[in-house]
């Protein structure tokens, strides 16, 4: 046994080496909502607007888009998602009678394994409070 | 009888995004998705100390199935076809092909931390077994091997890492016809796996792939003391939809003394999502 752990650990460490070294990239982007964002994205008001933009963490590869696409397919209002990995954002164009809530659509990122920070349309946006005070921003 | 090599591929099972191609990701498609992933790969093992072999080629057409079935619930099944070449003393040659044991998995991702648009930590219990196909003993174990893993995946930028660690109850087996794994003992897995972006160097709003560059050392530990120590390289392409990816495979250290050594492999594979 004590060789198995000493060919299992010795590869584990170095990979953690290789993985923690160098994070960030040239657009690396980091979302951080405000508590009125959070909120905000419980609503369960439908979204009035033709578009929204999502700030979603956790897209980190092309085939997330994927995933995040297909779930947003099986959402009544929505007409296409658009997905852009520079900026970590999904923008969603809306329509018909039958909206999503912000609740509908931020249960649509989990579905897809990610996690949404920030809904951004108007009726959803009004509610948070300076948001650049709270840190919340593309860095 | 695949059960070595699908022991080293197959502690992942079927993949998603991030995964290179012999160790598993704790990522999985979404509720109601699917991912195809269809591996071709060769094998080849040096001399069988038990019997009159000198060396073995094994083909193997490696078909996995993955689909969401809840949030952060998917399953998994792999379905392996070999073609076997085995070089006698004598310089004969005896081939037969068949289907080696099945795998079904389930794996539930219970951890997860977004920390950045591209950036998060996901850790999943992998649970399942391999099982036998139904195909003659010589590729099929015959028996019902549980086996429960764990897997933790971290994407930093362009930098991500996988780490998977199994463990495989084999009730059945032949200790003839073990190319590592796949019993009479049991077998303890693990896979280390660097997974790096080369292009592009920063996603745009136009970014629909991505080439990675992966680096694996892959280790099989089974209970009667062998041990199989694998370092694969590869490179990879991943769309939105699908990917593609190449890789080899060869031996850092090994210490096993009733089945052959492992000599090199080589692998392909494409997914597709669904």
């Amino acid at each position: 046994m004590h060789r198995f752990l000493a060919v299992v650990i010795v590869p584990m460490v170095l990979g953690g080496c290789a993985s923690s070294g160098g994070g960030m990239e040239e657009n690396a982007v980091v979302h951080a909502g405000t508590a009125a964002d959070l909120e905000a994205t419980r609503s369960v008001e439908p979204i009035r607007e033709e578009s929204a933009t999502l700030w979603v963490n956790g897209l980190g590869c092309p085939q997330c888009s994927s995933n995040i696409d297909a779930q947003f397919a099986r959402v009544r209002g929505v007409d296409e998602a658009r997905v852009d990995l520079g900026t970590g954002t999904v923008t969603l164009a809306l329509s018909g009678k039958e909206r999503p809530s912000p609740r509908r659509l931020s249960e649509a990122v989990l579905d897809a394994g990610f996690t949404l920070v920030k809904i951004e349309a108007p009726a959803v946006v009004v509610a948070a409070p300076a948001p650049s005070a709270g840190g919340a921003g593309v860095q | 009888m695949l059960a070595a090599a699908l022991a080293l591929a197959g502690g992942a099972g079927a993949a998603l995004a991030q995964e290179a191609m012999y160790t598993a990701a704790a990522t999985m498609p979404s509720p109601g998705t699917g991912i195809v992933r269809q591996q071709l790969h060769v094998y080849r093992f040096g001399e069988n100390p038990t019997t009159d072999v000198e060396s073995t080629t094994i083909y193997e057409a490696e078909t996995s199935i993955a689909y969401g079935i809840a949030r952060d619930f998917a399953g998994y099944l792999v379905v392996p076809l070999q073609y076997e070449v085995d070089e006698l003393e004598n310089g004969d040659e005896d081939d037969d092909k068949g289907v080696d044991d099945l795998e079904a998995m389930l794996k539930w991702r219970f951890y997860k931390d977004d920390s950045g648009g591209l950036d998060t930590l996901r850790a999943a219990l992998i649970v399942g077994a391999a099982f036998a196909s139904g195909d003659d003993d010589d590729f099929s174990s015959g028996s019902v091997n549980p086996r429960v893993g764990a897997v933790v995946t971290s994407v930093q930028g362009r930098h991500g890492f996988n780490q998977d660690l199994s463990y495989q109850w084999n009730t059945g087996g032949d200790a003839e016809d073990n190319f590592g794994g796949e019993g009479p003992d049991d077998a303890i897995r693990a896979g280390s796996a660097y997974v790096y972006r080369i292009a592009p160097v920063a996603y745009t709003a136009d970014s629909k792939g991505a080439w990675y560059l992966t680096a694996e050392v892959n280790t099989l530990y089974e209970t009667g003391g062998d041990v199989d120590v694998r370092f694969a390289p590869g490179i990879m392409y991943e769309g939105w939809r699908w990917a593609i990816e190449v890789m080899g495979q060869l031996p850092i250290y090994q210490d096993v003394d009733e089945r052959p050594e492992f000599e090199w492999g080589i692998g392909v594979g494409v997914r597709f999502s669904f």
